[in-house]
């Protein structure tokens, strides 16, 4: 069976058609054997007891007459009858009178004695044995012994003709059908092999001629179809190809894979540059890792384990710092994850590292500046704390003295002095609130209570107590939207507020009473308030400078005030994570805008 | 079927000349003369005794016309014509033998117009010069007519038994015997030495 397996398909036909004609001539042979073996033992024992009934009749006067001679030619004339292989007669007395052995057949002479008279069958051999009388005188016995597989012989050699004939036939035909079925099926099949290697050699444009409907014919249009889609998977598999050779051969990144077996099988030109300029050899895809870096045991030990947790499926990041006495140290940052097939087999490992050295150097250099300004910031706020709290001290000194002064010898004085003197006041009395603004300022940076939840409201209502005297005195009309409640600094947000709606009644236009109005809204995680009112604006390039400390648009005159406010205003804002900026159309009104995070869980 | 029409031919066409000279009948002939020597009686004597057997086998082998035997178990007459030894061998060594359910009858005829009762008539050599005239009684009727007087079958006798002492052939005289009505099994035709003396 194995090897029929192996036979070209038009062997296998002639095969097959041989078997066939060979099992139908064997089943004919047994149907005829079994036709005539059953019919066969009946019929000759039928036609042997005419027969042995005619010798005995012949045999009668050569018996009587003790002719020997004679006898011997009428058994001899049983010769024709070529399944008798024995015959005898006996004389009354049971000797062997004449006899007859066929030749060439296992039985070489008559039994010594007929034994029971009548028909028998044994081992194969038809037995008659029958008296020889005459007028009711026992002469003799004649005894017969027909082959009864003689006869089937005889008979296949009769068939044996049929068969011939039929079996030259079935060969013939056998040939005839072949050619037939190799015009049918094997010159198709091997078409389609043929074109089959022809696509193996790489000639994606081959084709089958499909010139059937049968299942060859079906088999060759799927054959076709699938080629296209082959060629077409290729094309396509080629193009990405191409795309990734081109995404990765031109990236600056170093880029490498290897198989499970530590093999190259992709890099760009970067890595292989880089590989030689460390490790002094130039790669190639299919070269070991672990060969290549075999007079680096360090390296390579380093790697084999780096590369091993990536190729047993870990996907991590490393930063590392390479560098020889004769090189810069550079700074790599190294990409390491798995390269799996789309069963999700782990086929490899993927690296991909980035020289960043400069990136690092930026970083340093960046951390270093913050840490700097930081500091710098940090000293500047003390002296500015210590500074003005250590003049608070000494100012206050003059500004008292310069009121005692003032009290005692005001009538001693003349108009000229006293006027000196309100100016030395004034100015004592100014520097005072600018140290008092200064330390406000600088004690926000520095940050005081911990943040707690305000109910703004609350903060609004303060503020309007707080500002009741001007309020009252420039006829001010302050509302507000329902405010929400922030997390904050409650005392430097009612500075904030007090700041943003003192302003806004402060600089209000002459004959105008001042309409200042808060409101919120609510702007993805942030609440944004606007301080309206209805003053006399800002122009927009002083949109930015208002919030530096000590800029004043206006004079003293105008105007009163330190300078101090709206940076005092930002720094809060700021440290409550918010931003501030305003808009305004001088002449007819400013709205301060700021931002407070809302709390995660408000609306 | 074959095989019989094949015999048929055979024993119909039956031209084989008998050969008695074969030397196995000679062995047998040989070892019965051995016996009957030695038991009984001279050679002369054993001769007589195969003729005797010759004349049973003779009786076994020809049929009469039915209306010879009055009954079925009527008696087969052996008629001995002449003088002749077999007068006193034939009854010694066949009388209790029987042809079917048939006895022998022997008895000695004086003359031919007495033997045309006879079944079988045994002519001796005594009367081998009144031949023709006996024979001429008996023409057309049913009696089987033997003798060992020389060219008995060529003068119009039926069975001649030729041969010596110790061997013994015979003569067939066939049409004589079919126009006498009589029935000969053609097996013995081929034990003959001569089937038609006629044409010899």
């Amino acid at each position: 069976m194995r090897r029929f397996r192996h036979q070209p398909i038009r062997r296998k036909l002639l095969l097959i058609i041989l078997a066939t004609a060979a099992a139908s001539l064997i089943l004919f042979l047994i149907g005829i054997s079994l036709y005539e073996s059953a019919t066969y033992r009946s019929g000759l024992a039928r036609q042997l007891s005419g027969d042995a009934t005619f010798i005995a009749a012949n045999s009668a006067p050569p018996l009587a007459f003790r002719d020997k001679e004679t006898a011997r030619e009428i058994l001899t004339t049983l010769e024709a009858l070529s399944e008798i292989v024995v015959a005898a007669l006996y004389t009354p007395e049971g000797e062997i009178f004449a006899s007859f052995v066929r030749p060439g057949q296992p039985v070489v002479a008559p039994p010594p004695a007929p034994g029971a008279e009548g028909l028998r069958f044994t081992d194969g051999y038809l037995i008659i044995v029958q008296p020889v009388e005459q007028k009711g005188i026992r002469l003799g016995v004649l005894y017969l012994q027909a082959d009864l597989a003689a006869h089937m012989r005889e008979e296949l050699k009769r068939y044996g003709s049929i068969i011939l004939v039929v079996g030259l036939t079935a060969i013939g035909g056998a040939f005839l059908l072949l050619r037939l079925l190799q015009q049918m099926v094997s010159e198709p099949l091997l078409r389609l092999a043929k074109t089959a290697e022809r696509i193996a050699a790489g000639d994606h444009r081959a084709r089958v001629p499909v010139d059937s409907d049968d299942e060859i014919g079906q088999l060759a249009r799927s054959f076709n179809h699938m080629t296209l889609q082959l060629a077409n998977s290729l094309e396509r598999l080629e193009e990405s190809r191409a795309r990734l050779a081109g995404i990765i051969g031109g990236s600056t990144d170093l880029i490498a894979a290897l198989d499970r077996d530590f093999r190259f099988i992709a890099f760009n030109s970067a890595y292989q540059e880089a590989f030689a300029k460390i490790f002094k050899i130039r790669i190639k895809e299919g070269m070991s890792l672990i060969e290549v870096l075999a007079h680096r045991p360090e390296e390579q030990s380093w790697l084999v384990k780096t590369w091993g947790r990536a190729l047993n499926g870990e996907e991590f990041i490393i930063d590392r710092e390479f560098g020889s006495d004769d090189l810069e140290r550079r700074h790599v940052e190294m990409i390491y994850s798995s390269i799996r097939n789309q069963d999700g087999q782990l086929i490899g490992a993927s690296h991909i590292a980035r020289d960043i050295t400069r990136r690092k150097q930026v970083e340093n250099e960046r951390k270093r500046l913050i840490e700097d300004l930081a500091r710098s910031n940090r000293e500047l706020e003390q002296f500015a704390y210590v500074a003005s709290h250590d003049l608070q001290e000494p100012l206050r000194m003059v500004a008292s003295y310069l009121q005692l002064l003032e009290r005692k010898y005001r009538s001693q004085l003349d108009d000229k002095a006293i006027r000196y003197m309100d100016f030395a006041v004034e100015g004592a009395l100014r520097m005072q609130k600018l140290i008092e603004g200064l330390l406000a300022y600088s004690r926000i940076s520095r940050r005081g209570a911990e943040f707690k939840r305000i109910d703004v409201n609350h903060i609004f209502a303060q503020t309007v107590a707080n500002l009741t005297a001007a309020i009252n005195d420039t006829g001010a009309v302050v509302t507000r939207d329902d405010l929400p409640v922030v997390t904050g600094d409650e005392t430097q947000l009612l500075q904030l507020f007090q700041n943003l709606i003192g302003n806004a009644v402060k600089y209000r236009r002459p004959a105008v009473p001042p309409a200042v109005h808060v409101s919120v809204q609510r702007q993805e995680r942030e609440w944004v308030f606007g301080i309206h009112d209805n003053g006399i604006g800002i122009a927009s390039p002083y949109y930015e400078r208002i919030f530096l400390i000590f800029q004043r648009l206006h004079t003293r005159g105008e105007y009163p005030g330190t300078g101090i406010g709206l940076a005092l205003c930002k720094r809060i804002v700021e440290s409550h994570h918010g931003r501030i900026w305003v808009e305004s159309t001088p002449g007819s009104g400013t709205t301060f805008f700021f931002t407070i995070p809302a709390e995660r869980n408000q609306q | 079927m074959m095989a019989e029409s094949f015999f048929r031919s055979i024993f119909v066409q039956g031209t084989t000349v008998p050969r008695l000279s074969h030397p196995g009948f000679i062995l047998w002939l040989a070892g019965l003369l051995l016996l009957l020597s030695q038991v009984t009686a001279p050679a002369q004597e054993s001769a007589h005794q195969l003729k005797a057997e010759m004349i049973y086998n003779f009786l076994l082998f020809v049929d009469w016309p039915e209306q010879t035997f009055p009954e079925e178990t009527s008696p087969i007459s052996i008629c001995l014509l002449g003088k002749d030894p077999l007068g006193e061998v034939l009854p010694r060594e066949l009388g209790d033998r029987r042809v079917n359910d048939q006895p022998l009858k022997f008895q000695e005829v004086g003359s031919g117009e007495q033997a045309s009762k006879c079944h079988l008539l045994i002519i001796s050599r005594s009367q081998a010069q009144q031949l023709e005239e006996i024979l001429a009684l008996l023409k057309n009727k049913p009696v089987l007519t033997v003798s060992d007087i020389k060219d008995f079958c060529i003068r119009g006798g039926m069975i001649e038994l030729a041969g010596e002492e110790n061997k013994v052939e015979f003569d067939l005289n066939t049409a004589l015997i079919e126009e006498a009505g009589l029935n000969m099994d053609s097996g013995l035709k081929r034990l003959a030495r001569v089937v038609d003396c006629k044409e010899m």
